[in-house]
């Protein structure tokens, strides 16, 4: 299996609606260092500027001043075309293809890396997130639980080595919610991808992560860095328990510190 | 069964009223036949005259459909060119809108001085005043793409190709059936308004032919007979367009779903 992908975030300077009334400084020379392997949450207020961080890292967007680098093995490599996965804050599926069809899209698009056989990988990725036996539905004939578990399928399929989710589950009822995120954290470590994970909830950080990156409003500065203290695998009971309403807390007073 | 008869039955219920109304009056008010013949005299000439008016269906249809269609194909095809490009479009999209406001009778002569009189002129008129619905359908559809799903495209790396053929297109697919629906009806009538000025080589007479000499000639009744041949054609047309874009759409699109 390929290595993971380390991302550094060196002096990135972005702002939108340059010179206009309503200029926005979203991202004021910010240095960030994520290392290969690991699952980092990114934590802050709405419109902080963490979702363009992530847009950043997938080359969807330039940035002014400054730089983003992917390094697998020491070796940079350029963010697009490369095996990114990226999950929107909706499923966003094409709904004139079936479940399989829209995550075959990637390989469509891209070309079939290592001459894989595109339906297998199809299937597995389908399998993966438990949707196996759905890939010959429609888009609206799926919940919307599958629908975000058929773009996870979608992300996964090309065998990402670097792993974006921007507010993956808002949307979703809370149970559901819970359980993706196990899964995903589940599929994380198994795939031993990196993973960049963006959300304003302080319980799905504290869970989902190795390591939390607190921001503050725009532009985005990072005031608060934690290991995770808890064990790698995590499970349900993590959230009742008196350490993880004690990691809350202390994530809650940074981002609060921060000038949330 | 049933159903189908609740939603029969109240119009056609309601056009035996009207029509019996109308005959009722023509006859006790014994207005004239050339100002407004009675229902059953219209009748009559669509028996007396059926064999010059099934032809002039098929001459109108026949021409309507070629119109049609190179609204369909030429008016897509400009919409996916300009619909790639912002700066085409904002170059070439404001001389579509020519199109849409030129009153065809105006051009018509031109039609006949470029293609010869005959069905060819008459076609071009049809596509002319039936294109412009299906430029801006498609490309407001193209338009409407959803950001997320570009960005989707452009992360794999996507081709300008691959965004057109797998995206674009078939997410302006319900949009290009409304512009074809609204570009049915047009292209009957740019037809028979072309069929007034550049019909009269044609063969066999088409449906505007057919109006121009009843009028001429007073036979009302001929003349209702022909107007009511032209909006069964296009009635005929317009549907044949709404099944194939419920077929085309049916599978996702909840506007042809249920």
């Amino acid at each position: 299996m390929e290595s993971a992908v380390s991302v550094q975030f060196e002096r990135v300077a972005r702002r939108f609606g340059a010179g206009s009334a309503g200029e926005l400084v979203v991202l004021d020379g910010l240095d960030l260092a994520v290392e290969a392997g690991s699952f980092t949450v990114l934590l802050g207020p709405s419109g902080c500027g963490k979702s363009t961080l992530l847009r950043l890292a997938a080359g969807l967007d330039e940035p002014e001043q400054g730089r983003v680098r992917l390094t697998v093995d020491g070796t940079e490599r350029s963010p697009v075309g490369g095996p990114t996965g990226f999950v929107f804050q909706e499923a966003h599926l094409l709904p004139w293809r079936t479940l399989a069809e829209n995550v075959a899209l990637p390989f469509e698009l891209a070309g079939r890396p290592g001459g894989e056989d595109p339906a297998r990988a199809v299937n597995e990725a389908l399998e993966r997130v438990g949707l196996g036996a759905f890939g010959a539905r429609m888009p609206h004939e799926l919940s919307g639980g599958m629908k975000m578990r058929g773009s996870l399928a979608r992300a996964l399929v090309c065998a990402p080595r670097l792993f974006l989710l921007d507010e993956p589950f808002g949307a979703l009822d809370e149970l559901t919610r819970l359980r993706l995120d196990d899964e995903l954290r589940r599929l994380a470590k198994e795939l031993r991808m990196t993973v960049l994970f963006v959300t304003h909830s302080i319980q799905e950080a504290a869970y989902l992560a190795d390591r939390v990156i607190v921001f503050s409003p725009r532009p985005a500065r990072v005031v608060g860095d934690f290991a995770s203290p808890f064990a790698p695998v995590r499970r349900e009971e993590l959230r009742f328990s008196e350490p993880f309403a004690r990691f809350v807390g202390s994530l809650h007073d940074a981002l609060v510190r921060g000038g949330a | 069964m049933k159903r189908l008869v609740a939603l029969v039955a109240p119009p056609l219920v309601a056009l035996a009223l009207l029509l019996g109304l109308w005959e009722g009056l023509v006859r006790a008010l014994e207005v004239q036949a050339f100002l407004l013949p009675p229902p059953s005299a219209i009748a009559r000439a669509c028996v007396v005259h059926g064999s010059v008016l099934a032809s002039g269906v098929v001459r109108t249809g026949t021409t309507a459909v070629a119109g049609f269609l190179l609204s369909a194909t030429l008016g897509n095809a400009v919409a996916y060119v300009l619909g790639s490009s912002r700066v085409l479009e904002r170059a070439f999209y404001p001389y579509t809108l020519f199109l849409q406001t030129v009153p065809i009778v105006t051009i018509a002569p031109l039609l006949v001085l470029w293609f010869g009189s005959g069905s060819t002129a008459v076609a071009v008129a049809a596509f002319i005043v039936s294109v412009f619905p299906v430029i801006t359908g498609t490309l407001s559809g193209m338009r409407a793409v959803d950001p997320n799903l570009r960005d989707l495209f452009r992360l794999y790396g996507a081709s300008r190709l691959a965004v057109l053929t797998k995206l674009e297109i078939p997410a302006a697919l319900p949009q290009t059936v409304t512009g074809l629906r609204v570009a049915s009806g047009l292209a009957v009538i740019g037809t028979i308004v072309g069929e007034f000025v550049a019909g009269f080589a044609d063969e066999a007479p088409g449906l505007g032919i057919i109006v121009l000499s009843a009028y001429r000639q007073l036979k009302t009744d001929l003349l209702f007979a022909a107007v009511l041949g032209s909006s069964v054609l296009g009635l005929g047309l317009f549907a044949a367009v709404q099944t194939l874009g419920h077929r085309l759409l049916r599978r996702w699109h909840p506007s042809a779903r249920s």
